[in-house]
C-alpha cells in the first residue's frame, strides 16, 4: 500500500496493484492533462492535473464502497471493491489534451457522442502495462463498469459511485476545483455524505447509490456547492473565452496539420466509436504541453499559431456584449428565440453570423464567437450517464424512497427562475463600444 | 449526434407529442414516457436512460425547459397534497401555444413521414392509457426498457420480471403495463390458456 499526500484528502491511500497502475505510462500522460484547461488564466492556482484527480476519485470510491459494506446485510465482495476502485481510478484515463476541451472538439468531428469516454474504455481493455496490473478479467470488469456493460449493464449501487448523479468523480472534482482556484463555493459536508451513504434496493436486479433521509442537509449542499462553483468557476466568463479559444486553435491546429488528425479521428462502429489501437498509440501521444508546442510551431500567420500566442500571452477574446433572452422576449419574438435555443437547427448559422459580425470588426471570424448561456448548463458531460441530481433518491424507514427534487425546500422545482442569454465574444478593441458590440449581436439575432 | 435530416430533433419529437396528445400534456414523467415510445418508432436515441422512475432524458427535459422559456409552450404548475406521501407534490401542465401550433405544421409539412410515426405512436398510447397517465405511462416504459436491455420476452414473464425487480405495483398495474406494452406490439401477447 501506499499513501500519497493530498491537499484535499490529506492521505490517498493506493493498493498495491494500484500503485502499480499509476505509474504506468498510460497514466503517468494524466500528468500532463491540466484538469480545468486554461482556467488558471482565470484562477491562477488551478493548475491541477487529472491524475491527482483520479487518484481522489479512487480514494473516495474506495470510501463509498467501503461505507456501503459496512452496512448490514450489504453484499459487497473483496472482488467489487476492487473493481470499484480500479473503475474510479482509470475513469479519466482516456481524456485528450486540454480536457473537456478536446471532448467537445472529438465529438464534433467524429459526428457522435461520447468519444472520450469509448477511449477511456479502450485503453481499460487493451493497454498492455494495465492489463500486466489489474489482469485481462480486471480491466475488461472495471471497463464494463465504466461502459455500463456486461454485469453492470444494469443500473446498480455500485455503478453509480463511479458514474451516477453523485458519483466519487464529482465528489472529488467539487473539493478540489475549489481548492485550487481558491474559491470557497466548492465545500460541502462529505464526511456527513458519505456517512449516510446508502444502496437503494427496492428488492431485485436493480438498485441505487441514494442517502438516508439524514443526510438530506449533506445533498442539498453538494448540490449548492456544485451550483456555486457552476455559476462562479465553470462558467466564468473569461474561462469560456479561454475555452472558445483552445476549442478553435484545437480545431485549426487539426485543420492545418500541427496536430496529427489521425489522433482526433476516431473509427467507427455501427455509429459508435470503436477506437482502433493506431488511434490510440497517436491519440496517446498528446499532452497539453506538446499540442501547444506544436501550435506555437506553426507558421506565424496561421490561426492556430495566432490562437495559441494569443494564450500563451493571456490576449483572450472578451465577453463584448450580452443579450438576455427573457428581457427581450417581446422584440425578439418567441420563435426565433426558440430557434436560438434550439443547438441542432441553430448550428448550421452560426458560422454565418460569426463571419457577418467579424467583417464588421475587420477581425479574422475565428475571434468571433456567439454563445447561449445557459444558467442550467450541467457541468457533468458524461452522456452515459444522461441523469441528473433530480435522480438522487433518499431513503425512509416508514415508506418508499424519494427523489430529493421533490423532498427538499430548496432544490424543488419551480417555474420562472430560468433566464438565458446570447453572448458575443470577441477581441476588444478601444474603437468598438459596448454599444456598437451590442447592436452587432443583436443585428445577428435579429436574422435569425 | 448526427440524425438523418428527415428525421425529427429532440425539440420536434416533443412538439409533435404534445400536438398529437391533443395540445396539452399533464407531468414532465408522461411526456418523457411519450417521448421515450416516440423514440423508439423514430429510431431515434432521445437520450432516455435508466432512472428510479424509469426511463428519463436529461436532453428531453432541457429542450421542453426551452420550448416553455421561448414560449412554444406553456408551462403551469399546481400543488396537490399528496395522501401517499403525506405531503404537497407538484404537477407540472404542458400546452402547445399558437406559436407552438405553427412549428407542428412546419414539421408536419416538412417532415410527414416521421411525424405520422409520432401520430400513431401517441394516438396508440391514448387509446391504451386514457388521458397520458403517468403511473402507467412510467411503469409500462420500465419494462419496456428492461425487455431491451435483457432481450425478448413474452407478456407472461413481465410480472415475474416486475416482481424480480422489487417494485412496489400492483397486479392490476402489472396487467396494465402488459396490456400496453402487447398493444403497441412491443411484446407478444399471452398465450391462451388452454381449458
Amino acid at each position: 500500500m501506499i499513501r500519497i499526500r493530498d491537499p484535499i484528502h490529506n492521505f490517498v491511500e493506493l493498493c498495491d496493484e494500484e500503485r502499480a497502475a499509476i505509474d504506468t505510462p498510460v497514466f503517468q500522460r494524466l500528468r500532463g492533462i491540466r484538469q480545468l484547461a486554461m482556467t488558471y488564466l482565470v484562477y491562477p492556482g488551478a493548475l491541477h492535473t487529472r491524475w491527482e484527480h483520479s487518484a481522489g476519485v479512487c480514494h473516495l470510491a474506495g470510501r463509498v464502497v467501503a461505507e456501503l459494506r459496512s452496512r448490514p446485510g450489504a453484499d459487497i465482495s473483496d472482488g467489487d471493491v476492487r473493481t470499484v476502485r480500479a473503475a474510479a481510478l482509470l475513469h479519466d484515463i482516456g481524456h485528450g489534451p486540454f480536457s473537456h476541451v478536446s471532448e467537445a472538439v472529438l465529438d464534433q468531428r467524429n459526428g457522435v457522442r461520447g468519444v472520450h469516454e469509448a477511449i477511456s474504455v479502450a485503453i481499460m481493455r487493451t493497454d498492455p502495462g494495465l492489463i500486466e496490473v489489474f489482469g485481462q478479467a480486471g480491466c475488461d470488469r472495471a471497463a464494463d463498469l465504466v461502459a455500463h456493460e456486461g454485469d453492470f449493464a444494469t443500473r446498480s449501487a455500485l455503478r453509480d459511485i463511479v458514474s451516477g448523479p453523485t458519483d466519487a468523480d464529482k465528489l472529488d472534482y467539487l473539493l478540489r476545483d475549489a481548492y485550487f482556484a481558491g474559491v470557497a463555493y466548492g465545500r460541502y459536508d462529505l464526511g456527513r455524505l458519505i456517512d449516510t451513504v446508502t444502496v437503494i434496493n427496492p428488492g431485485g436486479a436493480e438498485s441505487y447509490l441514494g442517502f438516508d433521509a439524514d443526510g438530506l442537509w449533506a445533498v442539498e449542499g453538494l448540490l449548492l456547492a456544485r451550483h456555486h462553483m457552476h455559476r462562479q468557476v465553470y462558467s466564468h466568463k473569461t474561462r469560456i473565452a479561454a475555452d472558445i479559444m483552445v476549442e478553435r486553435a484545437l480545431t485549426h491546429g487539426l485543420d492545418d496539420g500541427a496536430i496529427d488528425p489521425a489522433s482526433f479521428e476516431v473509427p467507427l462502429s455501427g455509429g459508435k466509436p470503436a477506437p482502433s489501437q493506431e488511434f490510440l498509440h497517436a491519440y496517446l501521444a498528446l499532452t497539453d504541453a506538446c499540442v501547444m508546442e506544436a501550435l506555437l510551431a506553426q507558421p506565424d500567420d496561421t490561426p492556430s499559431r495566432q490562437l495559441a500566442r494569443s494564450l500563451v500571452e493571456r490576449r483572450l477574446l472578451r465577453r463584448t456584449a450580452r443579450i438576455s433572452l427573457r428581457d427581450e422576449r417581446r422584440e425578439l419574438g418567441g420563435p426565433r428565440i426558440a430557434k436560438i435555443l434550439d443547438a441542432e437547427s441553430i448550428a448550421p448559422t452560426l458560422d454565418q453570423l460569426e463571419g457577418q459580425i467579424a467583417d464588421e470588426l475587420c477581425c479574422p471570424p475565428y475571434l468571433v464567437a456567439l454563445r447561449v448561456e445557459d444558467q442550467a448548463n450541467p457541468v457533468y458531460r458524461n452522456p452515459s450517464v444522461g441523469f441528473t441530481d433530480k435522480d438522487i433518491l433518499l431513503s425512509f424507514r416508514d415508506r418508499q424512497p424519494e427523489v430529493i427534487h421533490e423532498i427538499s425546500e430548496i432544490f424543488q422545482d419551480e417555474l420562472g427562475k430560468e433566464n438565458k442569454y446570447v453572448s458575443l465574444f470577441s477581441p476588444k478593441r478601444e474603437d468598438v463600444t459596448d454599444e456598437k458590440a451590442h447592436e452587432l449581436l443583436w443585428n445577428a439575432l435579429k436574422t435569425i | 449526434m448526427e440524425r438523418p435530416e428527415d428525421n425529427l430533433t429532440v425539440r420536434e419529437t416533443i412538439l409533435m407529442v404534445l400536438e398529437a396528445a391533443g395540445g396539452t400534456l399533464e407531468g414532465r414523467t408522461a411526456i418523457q414516457k411519450l417521448c421515450y415510445f416516440a423514440g423508439l418508432v423514430l429510431d431515434e436515441d432521445l437520450g432516455h436512460r435508466a432512472h428510479y422512475y424509469g426511463p428519463y432524458s436529461r436532453e428531453v427535459e432541457l429542450t421542453l425547459a426551452n420550448e416553455a422559456f421561448a414560449g412554444d409552450l406553456d408551462e403551469s404548475m399546481r400543488s396537490f397534497y399528496s395522501a401517499y406521501s403525506g405531503r404537497e407534490g407538484r404537477v407540472y401542465t404542458y400546452t402547445l401555444t399558437p406559436q407552438g401550433q405553427d412549428v407542428v405544421a412546419e414539421i408536419r409539412n416538412a417532415k410527414a413521414p416521421a411525424a405520422a410515426r409520432v401520430d400513431r405512436i401517441v394516438a396508440q398510447l391514448g387509446a391504451l392509457v386514457p388521458g397520458y397517465q403517468q403511473h402507467p405511462l412510467s411503469l409500462a416504459a420500465k419494462v419496456d426498457l428492461i425487455l431491451r436491455q435483457q432481450g425478448a420476452m413474452m407478456a407472461d414473464e413481465i410480472p415475474g420480471v416486475a416482481k424480480s425487480l422489487g417494485w412496489e405495483v400492483s397486479d392490476d398495474e402489472v396487467a396494465e403495463a402488459v396490456k400496453i406494452l402487447v398493444g403497441l406490439g412491443r411484446v407478444a401477447p399471452p398465450e391462451p390458456t388452454s381449458a
